[in-house]
């Protein structure tokens, strides 16, 4: 399989933070979605393969090549969609359009004008006045038009509406329509990436979770709810996460066979949403 | 390089106007040598201007993340600090000769080759000093630093353009040949100049965003 | 081809896909030699991961159902008697169970529906 990105062992130290060992890789011709709660270490990562911020140790390559020794070519085959915008305010689309053009050897003016259309994005209104989802799909229109083969976006359907967002995810599975184009796609927004992507990496405080197919995730992950008496300090690690009410416990597990056959029938046995995986990891037990 | 320019440029046309107009009011209002001041100031305030406006717009991201090397975007800014100021003198003769000419301007004086060369040095100089420190610190921490060192030259600017001689003034220096001492001087401005070019890089290639 | 995938099933997409489109093999709706949509189109109109969809189209490969081409795309496999017999005998499933159906609204016994079979199986050539 080839690899649109990989991140190999790649650490950063903050002074309060910090990221550490990370390693995960996009396949070429995929949705991967970067997910993690807020403060886990995304949008450094992403940063950290744009060069935007270094990383201490480690390396990065995209398309085998690495991504400062080949910053300038690298970078010709990447579109960026930032999670906020980082065009020109007070310019109008077509101003912003005409500056950053210059900068891509590939740049196609037909791609451009056909995203536009399809966005219904106007040419002459300034940036600053366009609705928060229309500079969405204006920086996706931008990241798109240079024949970008791997698409980066941190956050893109934060504080979009449910429409919006909707629209962004269709976009996203029309861009791996073509098989040579990946995805590398961050949120903390779970239910965006339970459809459509199919692999995630999760990451927290710095570290990844698990970085494998979505199928596998959802197929490997359990929710196990019952009465808290039954749990016991050996049963207890079975569980990556545990949450105990008055009624009982929730538990998460990633290995259903122990924990069938230690609790047999006397629990429930749940399929966990990705947000569930999420909320548990974090909690710990 | 080119294309950093074009976009420089293009995100301010406004101050690029203002500045128009600006060269038009101080040849008409204002008792000073505009031949010195618009071509400093148009070099200070519009490379100052272009990094502050993409800090405002937060576009200093969108820039860091296109097909170019982080050394390509400081050599372009050294590189329009000249332009400007070339604008900046064009402007000034264009109209300070014209406004002249009919009469209408408060100083009537065309310009001079020490306008020129002062003024340049100057703009070097401060570009050379306040340039790093953008680099280093970003556009919003290195306000106060840059917005006092815009105050400094300006004021400079306008005792120097009270002693339009000031070279000949300096005694020590009216025993080497004129020229030979402008070249002296520029060598070693230049020097500077590439000095803080070398740290500029360095400080921007090494900051986080 | 129909395709409809419910969220609140318990079988995983992929099953859900590989069942509906085997099903329309088995009663004919779908023929051998007949091209399926790609992967990739087929995630993106079902709104899933490509990945997904190419877990379906493998298990429905895997079990002669269907036939990928290199670079062609994906064929309904032409399909061997075995297939045919399988799929008539789905068919003849349905019909059981609509006859049983019909028997019991009407309280017609086990031993009566099978006297009512035998008689007529034997009257029919």
């Amino acid at each position: 399989m080839t690899l649109a990105l990989e991140v190999n062992h790649v650490s950063k130290a903050y002074q309060d933070f910090m990221i550490e060992d990370l390693s995960f890789s996009v396949p070429k011709g995929y949705i991967m979605g970067l997910i993690g709660p807020n403060g886990a270490g995304k949008s450094t990562t992403i940063k950290m393969i744009l060069n935007l911020v270094k990383k201490d140790r480690g390396s990065i390559k995209i398309f085998g090549f690495d991504h400062i020794e080949h910053e300038i070519k690298v970078r010709e085959r990447i579109g960026m969609v930032f999670d906020e915008n980082h065009f020109y305010e007070d310019l109008t689309c077509a101003q912003v359009k005409k500056i950053i053009a210059r900068f891509y050897k590939n740049w196609d003016e037909r791609i451009y004008h056909n995203y536009m259309k399809q966005f219904q994005l106007p040419h002459d209104k300034k940036v600053k006045e366009l609705s928060k989802g229309m500079k969405m799909k204006f920086a996706i229109a931008m990241a798109l038009s240079h024949h970008a083969e791997l698409i980066i976006m941190d956050e893109p359907t934060a504080g979009l509406d449910p429409i919006v967002r909707s629209e962004v995810l269709d976009i996203l599975q029309e861009i791996v329509l073509d098989e040579n184009k990946s995805v590398l796609f961050s949120t903390h927004i779970t239910t965006d990436l339970e459809k459509i992507a199919d692999y995630l990496t999760f990451i927290h405080d710095g570290q990844v979770v698990f970085s494998e197919a979505k199928d596998d995730v959802l197929e490997h992950y359990w929710l196990v709810k019952g009465d808290d008496s039954l749990l016991d300090q050996d049963r207890r690690h079975l569980f990556v996460g545990i949450r105990k009410s008055d009624y009982g416990f929730v538990g998460l597990t990633r290995d259903v066979e122990q924990v069938r056959g230690s609790l047999k029938n006397s629990v429930i046995y749940e399929k966990p949403s990705l947000e569930e995986i999420m909320i548990y990891t974090v909690k710990k037990g | 390089m080119l294309n950093l320019l074009i976009k420089d440029i293009s995100i301010q046309l406004k101050t690029i106007l203002f500045f128009l107009c600006f060269t038009i009011g101080s040849f008409i209002f204002l008792e000073v040598n505009v031949y010195m001041i618009i071509p400093i100031l148009s070099a200070i305030l519009l490379t100052v201007g272009s990094v502050g406006i993409e800090e405002k717009n937060n576009s200093e991201k969108l820039v860091l993340s296109l097909p170019l090397k982080r050394s390509t975007i400081v050599l372009s800014k050294y590189m329009s600090v000249m332009i400007y100021f070339g604008g900046g003198m064009l402007l000034a003769v264009l109209f300070g000769s014209l406004l002249v000419k009919i009469g209408i301007a408060r100083v009537l004086k065309y310009v001079s080759f020490d306008d020129v060369i002062l003024s340049l040095m100057i703009t070097i100089l401060y570009a050379s000093l306040y340039l790093p420190i953008i680099f280093k610190l970003g556009y919003k921490q290195s306000r106060l630093y840059v917005f006092m060192m815009v105050m400094l030259p300006s004021m400079a600017t306008l005792i120097i353009s009270d002693y339009p001689d000031l070279t000949k003034k300096l005694v020590w220096l009216s025993y080497v040949p004129h020229k030979m001492l402008m070249f002296g001087v520029f060598l070693f401005l230049f020097m500077i100049y590439g000095i803080s070019m070398f740290f500029s890089v360095r400080f921007y290639e090494k900051r986080d965003f | 081809m129909k395709i409809i995938i419910s969220n609140s099933s318990s079988d995983p997409i992929y099953e859900q896909i590989a069942k509906q489109i085997r099903d329309d093999i088995l009663k004919g709706k779908l023929m051998g030699g007949d091209v399926l949509p790609s992967i990739r189109v087929l995630a993106k109109e079902l709104g899933i991961s490509v990945i997904t969809t190419k877990r379906a189209y493998e298990k429905l490969e895997q079990e002669g159902f269907v036939e990928t081409v290199g670079g062609k795309g994906t064929y309904v496999a032409e399909q061997n008697k075995d297939l045919i017999r399988e799929r008539q005998l789905r068919i003849l499933e349905e019909k059981i169970v609509e006859m049983i159906e019909v028997s019991k609204t009407v309280d017609i016994t086990y031993e009566e529906l099978l006297q009512m079979i035998r008689v007529i199986y034997q009257e029919v050539e």
